[in-house]
């Protein structure tokens, strides 16, 4: 279905009659209505849920729009007309409601309601369907046009946790339920050629009838305990992802502690040898006064050699020189000399006239403690320097593993002491729970194999029992014909769901892909057997409670989208207030794609959803604009020219 | 390939004489979804549609399913 044209008349506050035409091609899929708040963006939008289905005017006021009344006579009768033009599967429609008021007594009073859907042949002929509602209903579903006309305002409605509407929007666009009922109906009615056959049949025609239901009574029981096994399956299955991946979230925390642990230890070593350092450094510290009298030292040292050299110090003949000549027996010319000679006795005379000096011994034992002093100084200060390096060095190194420690920290976060080994024994229970459970589901399908094939027996002995009843032969073959049908249609719905739940789950997530922009925050879109829709996270966690509104409204845009292609209803999209809750980059993606995702789009936006982001990405594809102003309390809706 | 087409390619794949009743049963409860409140008499009209089939069948033994 796309639709084509409008006409409006007197509806709410359009006055008199006014038309526009959605723009319907394939590149240019777009149609835009502009409006301020309050000029009547949802009124029209109203008006198309009203003309195609009835429905949407409830509590929205007067319908009949003020200035048409006012302006009629007393006793006369209104008209409010919606008409709409649309094409459906190549056949034009035109769909037109009408709802008479009469004026009295300046009160308006409703006359009747009248709906007719008039098709379209390509010569111009016409014809008016006999049933409209019913044909609509048919081209696009009451309970499915909720889908594809919506406010944007309230479109994360749709994927709100706890309420199931995402359920029935798959059931009634895939129109599910028709499957259930043909095969409900075709139960039925098998049973009823059943009874049938018994009660026209011989003893053992009934005997054979009792066996054969209460055989397929108990595969429905067995049938009914294996899907409750499979969902058991499904769930435990779950546990165990959902216990995995809480082991690996410890592990993980469990490694970070153990860093953490051995960076704590290193600091500790660390700490103690800066501590070892601190106490050298104090010690050197102290032996290192001298430092304080260097100069002095230096100008003392100085002023002795500089005595020493001009021989004032020491100022006579020292005795150990005189004692060491005399020892040696040789003269400081170098001439020997004998004992008790001359030289001798002379010298020896000499040694009895020396006097001990101790100052001048003093002098010269403190040059020699000084320059011992300074040499030990600067040794003691280099060792000193070095000492007080390494104590930095010692330094950075902690606080660079204090950094790391403070990092780890933070990622370790509040994460909760977990204790593993109870997870682990968790985790296995649920592999044994999970493994006898499809034990168990093995054993029921041997069971249920077991009673069909008793099953086919009974009925190739009712097959010879019926034939020999000439009555029974042809309801034998309708019950035969109905079984096979229901067996057959049960197989396809089984198959049906399973394919329609995998094929959403996997086109809501591609287009969520391309809609959304923290993709990598959601891994997959889950659907269960019954439709319950769930967001997975990277984290392999449920995510669809956390969802912001704006998100949800992205998961709701992506849903319809994969409906929209994955139903094969060519239905417009009709959005009011589209981007109301989207900004930034879901804005940008919406508009940049949902013209392609979907085969036709009308919008009504305000002046600020229509911004940069949204032009940028929508402009190329609008066909048709139009701008609603409100004037003298009537709207007008004027075309927007192309530039 | 759409979800109604994949449908309808389940319908095809059946053997002709249940095709045709399943494909018609599945088709009188579309139109009685779309056009009618209650599924009055959609039980005698899908009888109908079995026992023309299963009829056919025995009237017409020669014609193979």
């Amino acid at each position: 279905m796309k639709l084509l044209f409008m006409r409006i008349i007197n509806f709410k506050q359009f006055y008199g009659e006014q038309t526009v035409t959605f723009s319907a091609e394939k590149d240019l899929n777009v149609t835009i209505f502009h409006g301020l708040n309050g000029t009547g963006k949802t009124s029209l939008f109203t008006s198309i849920n009203w003309c195609l289905y009835g429905t949407g005017d409830e509590g929205t006021g007067e319908l009949l729009n003020k200035q048409a009344f006012e302006e009629s006579k007393d006793g006369s009768t209104i008209p409010v007309v919606v008409t709409i033009g649309f094409r459906d599967k190549g056949i034009e429609y035109i769909a037109e409601r009408v709802r008479y008021f009469t004026k009295r007594d300046n009160e308006t009073n409703f006359v009747r309601n009248e709906f007719t859907l008039t098709q379209l042949d390509r010569l111009g002929n016409t014809k008016v369907i006999p049933n409209p509602e019913g044909k609509m209903d048919s081209i696009l579903p009451k309970n499915v046009r909720e889908y594809f006309f919506f406010d944007g305002e309230k479109m994360d409605d749709l994927t709100k946790p706890g309420n199931s509407k995402i359920e029935e929007a798959i059931k009634n666009i895939m129109r599910l339920p028709i499957i259930d009922k043909a095969e409900k109906h075709l139960l039925g009615i098998t049973r009823e050629y059943r009874s049938e056959i018994q009660r026209m049949g011989d003893d053992r025609v009934d005997q054979l009838i009792n066996i054969q239901n209460k055989l397929e009574e108990e595969i429905d029981q067995l049938k009914t305990q294996n899907k409750n096994r499979e969902q058991e399956i499904i769930k435990g299955n779950r546990q165990i992802e959902e216990i995995e991946s809480l082991l690996a979230d410890s592990r993980e925390v469990g490694d970070l502690q153990v860093q953490r642990n051995s960076l704590n230890s290193q600091i500790q070593r660390l700490e103690q040898q800066r501590g070892n350092l601190a106490e050298a450094i104090f010690k050197l510290a102290n032996l290192l006064f001298p430092i304080f009298l260097t100069n002095k030292a230096a100008a003392t040292l100085t002023l002795i050699n500089s005595k020493v050299g001009q021989g004032k110090i020491p100022s006579g003949i020292k005795e150990p020189f005189l004692q060491e000549i005399l020892n040696k027996g040789i003269c400081i010319c170098g001439r020997p000399f004998e004992a008790h000679s001359h030289a001798y006795d002379t010298l020896n005379e000499l040694l009895q006239q020396t006097q001990p000096n101790a100052f001048e011994d003093s002098v010269l034992k403190l040059r020699g403690e000084i320059s011992t002093i300074s040499r030990l100084t600067s040794e003691r200060f280099s060792i000193l320097s070095e000492k007080s390096k390494e104590y930095n060095e010692k330094g950075n190194e902690i606080e660079d593993l204090s950094r790391k420690v403070d990092e780890l920290s933070r990622r370790i976060g509040n994460s909760q002491e977990i204790d593993i080994s109870a997870l682990e024994s968790k985790r296995a229970a649920f592999v044994n729970s999970v493994k006898m459970l499809y034990q168990a589901v093995g054993q029921c399908e041997a069971k249920i194999n077991q009673k069909q094939d008793q099953i086919v027996e009974i009925i190739r002995e009712r097959e010879v029992e019926e034939k020999k009843q000439q009555e029974l032969v042809k309801l034998s073959m309708r019950e035969k014909m109905a079984r096979l049908s229901t067996e057959y249609m049960t197989s396809i719905r089984e198959r049906f769901y399973e394919e329609t739940r995998k094929q959403i789950e996997s086109e809501t997530k591609k287009v969520f892909d391309t809609l959304a922009w923290k993709t990598e925050q959601f891994n997959e879109i889950r659907l269960d057997q019954d439709f319950h829709l769930e967001v997975i996270d990277r984290w392999n966690k449920p995510s669809r409670e956390e969802m912001g509104a704006g998100e949800r409204q992205i998961l709701s845009l992506s849903f319809i989208a994969a409906m929209v292609r994955l139903s094969g209803e060519e239905a417009p999209v009709i959005m009011d207030t589209p981007f109301a809750r989207l900004s930034g980059n879901h804005l940008k993606n919406v508009a940049n794609k949902l013209p392609d995702l979907v085969p036709q789009l009308v919008l009504f936006v305000t002046d600020q959803e229509w911004n940069d982001s949204s032009k940028a990405g929508l402009e190329p594809r609008v066909g048709a604009q139009y701008q609603l102003h409100f004037i003298d309390g009537c709207t007008t809706i004027e075309e927007v020219p192309f530039a | 390939m759409n979800l109604q087409e994949l449908l309808l390619k389940y319908f095809s794949e059946l053997p002709p004489d249940i095709k045709e009743i399943v494909s018609e049963v599945y088709a009188l409860e579309r139109e009685y979804s779309d056009f009618y409140e209650k599924p009055r008499n959609i039980n005698s009209k899908i009888r109908d549609i079995i026992e023309r089939v299963a009829d056919y069948r025995i009237d017409h033994p020669e014609v193979r399913s």
